[in-house]
């Protein structure tokens, strides 16, 4: 077909979006091939598990019942995360074991929609069995728990390292949901969300008319489910999802202020340029989580399962022996990082021997470290 | 199930550091705020210069103690000497605001030290723990 590079550009464009190239023609194409890990919701990109570029090895689908193949990567630098943790993961996903591995093939006339709904993992906790329908009806999920954050992560082997999905970050979901119609539904199911808990439940505000103003509402009432679940139903799930999404936004913003900074001479540096940085994110994230727990009124620095910069004891106890995570929601330690870490790395290591027993650990990198900056990484004696 | 208490979970006030490590922390947000402290994420809307420094002088208050007097007198006047480098300097183009950061160096130094004693010292914090807190 002779196109000119703009139509092609468009056309790829709306290929990369729906898997139909535009007028294409139906008689010598009976496939269409998808990339599995596109969120059926809204059409965006999520990640395989642990992304291609947090693995040593990337798997590939051929088809329908063809089965798969693994190829080893190519890793760059800080970028690579190198484990042999990892490769255990993919030796294990190799065997099919992973969860949403099988390439998608469509034949003709099936949709987006025929796939199956994602595991939230939450039906059987909160009694959510038609939320996915809800979600249908009133826009974009909202993640409210780890597993729904990171796809692949439910039934994901010991270890493993698992990427965020992209979609999670943008205040206001994917940016063809920011219309005022669907900020009020997505609104609306959020309420719905926390009435289920606290059926006295009113989000008092009036709706707002400008963009910057829904977003404040969505991420509030976020919150507020958040600490509802959490003061109601001691269920943590929902809050570390709100201080993944923050702390994410917050290492972004920093990581941008820092290198301004950086430019202009005003951080102190002292070995050097990127640990002056990498201190000035740190600091950054940790201080505006602790303003956002103080907004929310949501203890941390007392004994609790919410904590910022505390020391947390490694077991076997010792004076000596202890780790600070960035922040601990339950079982759940977040570091702020550059640099990429996994189980080899010593600090990862002392986290999950800690006290408090995490089952997991998240590594939070300014989305501007490329790749597959945020991702979670699983005890590695726990599935 | 329980009613819904519509003015309890937000709170209204300034978040006030409360530990040394915490102000630390905050001295950073400080540094990428100055000159104006306006705040660019939408989440404070009402922040500003004075409330930045009222912050940071509530927050020495309370570790006055783990500080000692000298350090405590100390750091009120340098954070007030920055205080005055930031609004000397709006618009961010006399040279004012970098020799106010350079204040905030000196403050993180004067905490530092205090933690560091701290640990040495085996001084623990509210958890007890040496932590230098």
């Amino acid at each position: 077909m002779d196109i000119s590079a703009q139509e092609r550009r468009r056309a790829f464009s709306h290929w990369m979006r729906t898997g139909i190239w535009p007028g294409a023609s139906d008689a010598d194409r009976i496939e269409h091939k998808f990339n599995p890990y596109h969120d059926p919701r809204n059409g965006q990109f999520t990640f395989a598990p642990g992304g291609p570029r947090s693995l040593s090895y990337v798997i590939i689908s051929h088809g329908r019942g063809k089965g798969f193949r693994t190829y080893r990567g190519s890793l760059s630098g800080s970028e690579a995360v190198r484990s042999s943790a990892t490769d255990v993961q993919s030796a294990k996903l190799d065997d099919g074991r992973g969860p949403g591995l099988a390439g998608r093939v469509f034949g003709r006339g099936e949709t987006a929609q025929l796939l199956a709904p994602p595991d939230t993992g939450r039906s059987s906790r909160r009694g959510g069995s038609n939320r996915h329908y809800e979600e249908e009806r009133h826009g974009p999920g909202d993640p409210d728990a780890l597993e729904r954050a990171f796809p692949g992560l439910r039934g994901s082997p010991a270890g493993a390292i698992v990427a965020v999905a992209d979609g999670l970050f943008d205040l206001s979901g994917p940016s063809r949901a920011a219309t005022t119609a669907l900020a009020r539904n997505w609104s609306n199911a959020l309420e719905n969300d926390i009435k289920r808990i606290v059926p006295g439940f009113r989000y008092d505000a009036q709706f707002e008319s400008t963009l910057q103003g829904q977003t404040n509402r969505l991420n509030d009432l976020r919150w507020l489910r958040a600490w509802n679940y959490m003061r109601v139903k001691n269920d943590y799930g929902p809050l570390q999802v709100e201080v993944l999404r923050f702390m994410q936004a917050s290492a972004d913003e920093a990581y941008e202020e820092g290198m301004k900074l950086l430019h202009a001479g005003r951080l102190d540096v002292r070995l050097s340029k990127r640990e002056a940085l990498g201190n000035y994110v740190d600091k950054v994230v940790r201080d505006r989580i602790r303003e956002r727990f103080d907004r929310y009124r949501i203890e941390h620095n007392a004994g609790g399962p919410v904590r910022v910069n505390r020391r947390e004891d490694e077991m076997p106890t010792s004076e000596l022996r202890y780790r600070r995570p960035d922040a601990r929601v339950d079982r759940v330690a977040f570091d702020v990082s550059l640099t990429a870490k996994n189980l080899a790395t010593p600090q990862i290591q002392g986290f999950f021997r800690a006290k408090f027993q995490p089952e997991r650990v998240i590594i939070v990198r300014p989305r501007q470290s490329g790749g597959v900056y945020t991702y979670i990484i699983n005890h590695p004696g726990v599935r | 199930m329980e009613d819904f208490d519509h003015d309890y979970p937000r709170n209204a006030g300034h978040y006030i550091p409360s530990s040394l490590s915490a102000i630390h922390d905050f001295l950073a947000t400080l540094l990428g705020g100055a000159p104006t402290f306006v705040d660019k994420t939408g989440f404070y809307p009402d922040q500003n210069i004075d409330t930045r420094f009222h912050q940071l002088v509530e927050a020495f208050g309370k570790v006055r103690s783990k500080l000692g007097e000298e350090r405590y007198e100390r750091l009120l006047v340098l954070s007030a000497q920055t205080k005055a480098l930031f609004l000397a300097d709006p618009n961010d183009d006399n040279g004012k605001t970098l020799e106010g950061c350079k204040l905030i160096w000196e403050i993180e130094d004067i905490i530092q030290d205090a933690r560091k004693r701290r640990v040495e010292a085996k001084l623990k914090d509210d958890e007890g723990e040496v932590t230098g807190d």
